[in-house]
C-alpha cells in the first residue's frame, strides 16, 4: 500500500464524502421520484389516448347504428302506399325473373347445340390430323428414299468418273505399250534380218568344209581303192577261184587259204573299261566300233597296225550289247542293257572335227528288258531282240515300233536276212525264223542247249550258231533248216549267254571262229570241222569277236576291256 | 496499490444529479418536460443520452429526431470524451462550499451540430478512446507492459464495468494496473491538468524525485506550471480539494479517473 498519512487520508476521505452527500444525497431521491412521476404521466398520456379513440370508435359505431336503425322510425302513413309500390315492383320483379330464366333455357340449349357441333368439328379435326401425319410420314420416307438415290447417283457419278479416268489412263498406258511393242518388232526384224544374214554364211562356210571334206574323203578312198586292188590283186593270184582245198597246196600256209589265217597278235589295246560285249566292222574296213560296260561306243581306226580312238558315241544308260553298222547310211545301232536301242549317226567330217562324244540321233524305247541285240533290217528299220522274249521291228522314219513278234524266251542273238527275214536264237535251245509281215515265226529249229550267237555266212545260205551248254557251235543250212556241221573244242566254252561266234567273211566262209571262257580264240575249218588255229593271247573270256571285211586281220575282245588285233604273219 | 477500498468506493459511488431541457429553439409545439438525470462522475455523456434522446424526440420535429445529440452549458459546448465528473469540475463546481449548481443545467441540442465537437456515432467509439487512454496512462506507468499483457477479454472487462457501472468488475482488472513496487511508484505519473479557455496541460512527473523523497501535489502543480500556485486558486480533483502535501503516488493510485488519468481542474 502506497503510504500515505492517515491524517491526510481521512481528510480526504470526509471530503469525498461531504461532496457524495451534497451533490448526491438529496437530489438523488428528487430525481429519482421526478422520473418516476415522469414516467407515470407518459403512460397515464398513452391511457388516455387509447381510451379517447376507442371512445371516437364507440361514437362512430353508434353514429352508424342510429343511420342504421334510422328508417324504422319513419311515419306509418306512407307505409300503405309503399306497401302497394312495393308489390308492384316485385311483380315486375318477378316477370323480369321469369324472362331471364327463359332466356336462360334457350341460351343453354344453343350451347348444347353448340358443344355438340364443336365435338363434331373437334373428331374431324383429329381425323385430318390423323391423316396429315399419315402423310406426313409418307412424305418423310419419299425424302429419305429421294435422299438415298440421290446419293446413289452421286455415287455413280464419281463411280463413272472414276472408270473415265481409268479409261484414259489404260489408253495412255496402251499407246505407250503399242509404241514400245512397234520398236520390239522393228528391232526384232532387224535382229531376225541380222542372224538370217549370218546363217547363211555359216551356211555357205560349213558347204565350203564340206565340199573339202568330201573332197579329202574321196582323195583317201581312191588311195585306199588303189592300195586294195593291189592287195585284193594278191590274193587272187594266189588262189583259184572258190577252191578251197587246191589253194591248201600250192601256197604257203597263208596264202592257201582265201583268207588268211591268223596266227598272231599284232597289237593289243584296252578298248573299253569293263567287258567289251560288242565288236563291229565298218563295211569299208576303216572303222570299227566296240561297245562294253562303260556304257560307251568307242569308235576306232586301224592306222598302221594300231587302233586310233577317233570317237565316242554316247547316251546309253546301262552297257552296250550289240552293235550293228548300216554302212550305207553310215548308221550304228547300239542296244543296250538298259532296255533300248540308239542309233548313231557316222558322219565322217563330224567325227573328225569333234573327237569328242556324239549322241544318238534315235533312241528306240519299249523293251521292258535288257536287248540283247538289234540288227539292220532292210533300208531304215532295225530289228531288236530282248531277254523280255518279244522281237521289236522299228521304223527309223517314224522312230516307232511298228511290230513286236512274241518269241516266248529271250533272245540272245538275231540275224537278218533280206528286209523280211529275221534269225533269232533263243534262250529256250530253240532258232527261230520269222517273217515280219507273218507273226508266228515261220519255222523253228531246236537244238540241245542255249543259243547264246548267230551268225549268217556271206552267201546267205548258212546259219552258225553258238550253243552254250553244249560248248559247240552248229552250222545250219538255211534253204533246209537243217544242222549241217558241228563244231567242237575241249577248249571250246562260251564264257557268256551272248558270247559271240563268226564266219570268215569270203564267199566260202571257210572258218568259224569263236571265243571261250580261258581267253583262247579257237578258229575251225568249217569245211573239215577241225579246229585250225587256238590262239591264245586273251586273259578274260573272250566275248566277242569282228573279222576285217577283207579278211585281213581278226580282232577279238574279252572280259577284261582288252582288244587284239590278229593278224598272218 | 490501490488498497484503499473505501477511498474507491467513494470515488465510484460519486454521481452528479442533471437537468436535461431542450434548447428552446428546437421546440415544435409546446414546451418540452424538463428530464432530470443522476449519471455517474466516471460515465461519459454518450452512454447515458439514450434516455434524454428518447424522452425529448417526440417534442422536435420529425426530421431531427434521429440526429446526434449535443449538450452545451451556458454556451460551451461539452466534449463527449471527458468524463462527466470532469467535465462539471471544469465547468460548473465552484467549490466544495457552493452548490448553486446543483442541478446541473444542460441544453440538449438536436439540431446544428457544432463544427468544433467531435462526432461520437456508436458506443464503440467512447469504447475505443477509453481504452486508447488507458493503454497511453500504462505507457507513462509502466512502459505499457500490464496493459500489453492483458487480453482483449481484460480490457473489455474495464470497459463493462464502466459501461454497467460495477465497481468489482472494473476494479478487479484495474487493480493491476494500479501496481507499483514499494518505494518506486510509476514510473511517471500520468495526468492532465485542465484550466478554463486553455488547452490541457501534460507533462512527466516522477512520483519520487531523485533523493526517493515522495512527491506531493504541490510539487506537482510547481512543475506543472513553474511556480507555485496561489491559495486563492481552486484545485479540483474528483470534485473535491485535496492536501496540497497528499503524495502523488496515492492520488494516482486512488484518485484517478477509469481512464487512469488523474484529472486537475484549476479555477
Amino acid at each position: 500500500m502506497t503510504a500515505i498519512d492517515s491524517t491526510l487520508r481521512n481528510e480526504i476521505l470526509n471530503k469525498l464524502k461531504k461532496r457524495n452527500n451534497s451533490e448526491n444525497g438529496v437530489h438523488s431521491h428528487i430525481i429519482k421520484s421526478h422520473s418516476k412521476l415522469t414516467e407515470l404521466n407518459i403512460t397515464l398520456k398513452q391511457e388516455i389516448n387509447e381510451v379517447k379513440m376507442e371512445n371516437q370508435r364507440l361514437v362512430q359505431e353508434n353514429i352508424e347504428l342510429r343511420k342504421s336503425s334510422g328508417s324504422t322510425t319513419t311515419n306509418a302513413s306512407i307505409s300503405v302506399d309503399k306497401y302497394q309500390l312495393f308489390e308492384e315492383k316485385l311483380l315486375k320483379a318477378k316477370d323480369e325473373v321469369i324472362d331471364l330464366q327463359k332466356r336462360l333455357v334457350d341460351q343453354a340449349q344453343q350451347v348444347i347445340s353448340l358443344n355438340k357441333i364443336l365435338k363434331e368439328k373437334d373428331d374431324e379435326l383429329s381425323l385430318k390430323e390423323v391423316k396429315i401425319l399419315d402423310l406426313e410420314s409418307k412424305s418423310e420416307l419419299l425424302k429419305a428414299a429421294n435422299k438415298e438415290l440421290e446419293n446413289k447417283i452421286a455415287a455413280s457419278e464419281e463411280q463413272i468418273k472414276l472408270w473415265k479416268d481409268e479409261k484414259v489412263e489404260m489408253e495412255l498406258q496402251f499407246n505407250c505399250l503399242l509404241q514400245k511393242y512397234n520398236k520390239t518388232k522393228e528391232e526384232y526384224q532387224q535382229i531376225l534380218t541380222a542372224s538370217l544374214r549370218f546363217r547363211e554364211e555359216q551356211i555357205e562356210k560349213v558347204n565350203k568344209l564340206n565340199e573339202l571334206e568330201a573332197e579329202r574323203i574321196q582323195l583317201k578312198l581312191k588311195e585306199e581303192l588303189l592300195k586294195a586292188q593291189t592287195d585284193f590283186s594278191h590274193i587272187n593270184l594266189n588262189d583259184t577261184p572258190m577252191s578251197i582245198g587246191a589253194s591248201n597246196h600250192r601256197n604257203l600256209k597263208m596264202h592257201a587259204y582265201n583268207i588268211p589265217l591268223v596266227n598272231k597278235a599284232v597289237y593289243k589295246f584296252d578298248c573299253n573299261e569293263g567287258e567289251v560285249n560288242a565288236i563291229k566292222y565298218h563295211r569299208n574296213g576303216k572303222y570299227f566300233a566296240t561297245g562294253g560296260g562303260d556304257r560307251k561306243i568307242k569308235l576306232w581306226e586301224l592306222k598302221d597296225g594300231k587302233a586310233d580312238h577317233i570317237g565316242n558315241l554316247i547316251g546309253s544308260n546301262a552297257s552296250v550289247a550289240s552293235i550293228d553298222i548300216d554302212s550305207e547310211n553310215n548308221l550304228i545301232a547300239g542296244t543296250s542293257f538298259d532296255f533300248a536301242c540308239r542309233l548313231w549317226s557316222m558322219n565322217d567330217h563330224r567325227l573328225r572335227m569333234s573327237s569328242g562324244d556324239v549322241q544318238p540321233t534315235h533312241t528306240l524305247t519299249g523293251h521292258t528288258n535288257k536287248v540283247l541285240s538289234g540288227k539292220f533290217l532292210g533300208v531304215m528299220k532295225v530289228v531288236t531282240g530282248s531277254y523280255d522274249r518279244t522281237l521289236k521291228v522299228w521304223d527309223l522314219m517314224q522312230k516307232a515300233c511298228i511290230k513286236t513278234l512274241f518269241a516266248g524266251s529271250s533272245c540272245n542273238d538275231l540275224v537278218t536276212l533280206d528286209s523280211q527275214s529275221i534269225i533269232s536264237g533263243h534262250l529256250d535251245k530253240k532258232i527261230r525264223f520269222w517273217d515280219i509281215r507273218m507273226d508266228p515265226p515261220q519255222s523253228e529249229i531246236s537244238l540241245q542247249g542255249k543259243i547264246t550267237s548267230l551268225d549268217v555266212s556271206s552267201n546267205r545260205n548258212y546259219l552258225l550258231a553258238s550253243i552254250r551248254d553244249e560248248n559247240c557251235l552248229k552250222m545250219i543250212d538255211i534253204r533246209m533248216n537243217q544242222v549241217t556241221e558241228t563244231f567242237c573244242c575241249e577248249e571250246y566254252k562260251p564264257g557268256f549267254d551272248w558270247a559271240r561266234a563268226i564266219f570268215s567273211p569270203d564267199i566260202d566262209h571257210q572258218f568259224v571262229c569263236a571265243g571261250s571262257a580261258d581267253g583262247s580264240v579257237i578258229i575251225w575249218n568249217s569245211v573239215s570241222t577241225k579246229v585250225e588255229k587256238v590262239l591264245k593271247e586273251h586273259n578274260a573270256s573272250v566275248i566277242s569277236l569282228a573279222w576285217h571285211p577283207q579278211g585281213n586281220h581278226l580282232i577279238t575282245c574279252d572280259a577284261k576291256k582288252k582288244a587284239v588285233i590278229w593278224a598272218c604273219k | 496499490m490501490a488498497d484503499d477500498k473505501e477511498i474507491l468506493k467513494e470515488i465510484w459511488d460519486g454521481k452528479i444529479p442533471i437537468c436535461f431541457k431542450l434548447a428552446e429553439n428546437e421546440w415544435r409545439s409546446s414546451e418540452p418536460e424538463e428530464i432530470y438525470l443522476m449519471v455517474s462522475r466516471q460515465s461519459y455523456f454518450p452512454l447515458v443520452l439514450e434516455k434524454v434522446q428518447r424522452h425529448f424526440a417526440e417534442y422536435v420535429s420529425q426530421t431531427k429526431r434521429h440526429n446526434e445529440v449535443w449538450l452545451d452549458y451556458n454556451g460551451t459546448n461539452l466534449k463527449w470524451h471527458y468524463p462527466i465528473g470532469l467535465l462539471y469540475d471544469l465547468y460548473a463546481n465552484q467549490g466544495p462550499e457552493n452548490q448553486s449548481n446543483i442541478p446541473w443545467a444542460l441544453s440538449v441540442h438536436f439540431d446544428e451540430f457544432p463544427g468544433d465537437l467531435l462526432h461520437c456515432e456508436s458506443k464503440e467509439v467512447v469504447e475505443s478512446f477509453f481504452l486508447s487512454t488507458i493503454k497511453e496512462a500504462d505507457a507513462l506507468k509502466h512502459k505499457g507492459k500490464i496493459i500489453n499483457e492483458m487480453q482483449r477479454k481484460d480490457h473489455l472487462q474495464l470497459w463493462n464495468g464502466v459501461k454497467s457501472d460495477k465497481f468489482e468488475q472494473f476494479w478487479s482488472m484495474n487493480k493491476k494496473l494500479m501496481e507499483a513496487s514499494e518505494g518506486e511508484g510509476f514510473m511517471s505519473i500520468p495526468f492532465r491538468v485542465y484550466q478554463l479557455d486553455k488547452p490541457f496541460i501534460q507533462k512527466l512527473f516522477q512520483p519520487f524525485s531523485e533523493s526517493g523523497k515522495k512527491r506531493t501535489l504541490k510539487d506537482l502543480l510547481e512543475f506543472t506550471f513553474g511556480e507555485t500556485i496561489s491559495s486563492s486558486k481552486l484545485i479540483l480533483i474528483q470534485g473535491i480539494q485535496p492536501s496540497m502535501d497528499t503524495p502523488i503516488q496515492w492520488l494516482s493510485e486512488h484518485l484517478s479517473y477509469p481512464d487512469n488519468f488523474l484529472h486537475i481542474c484549476v479555477k
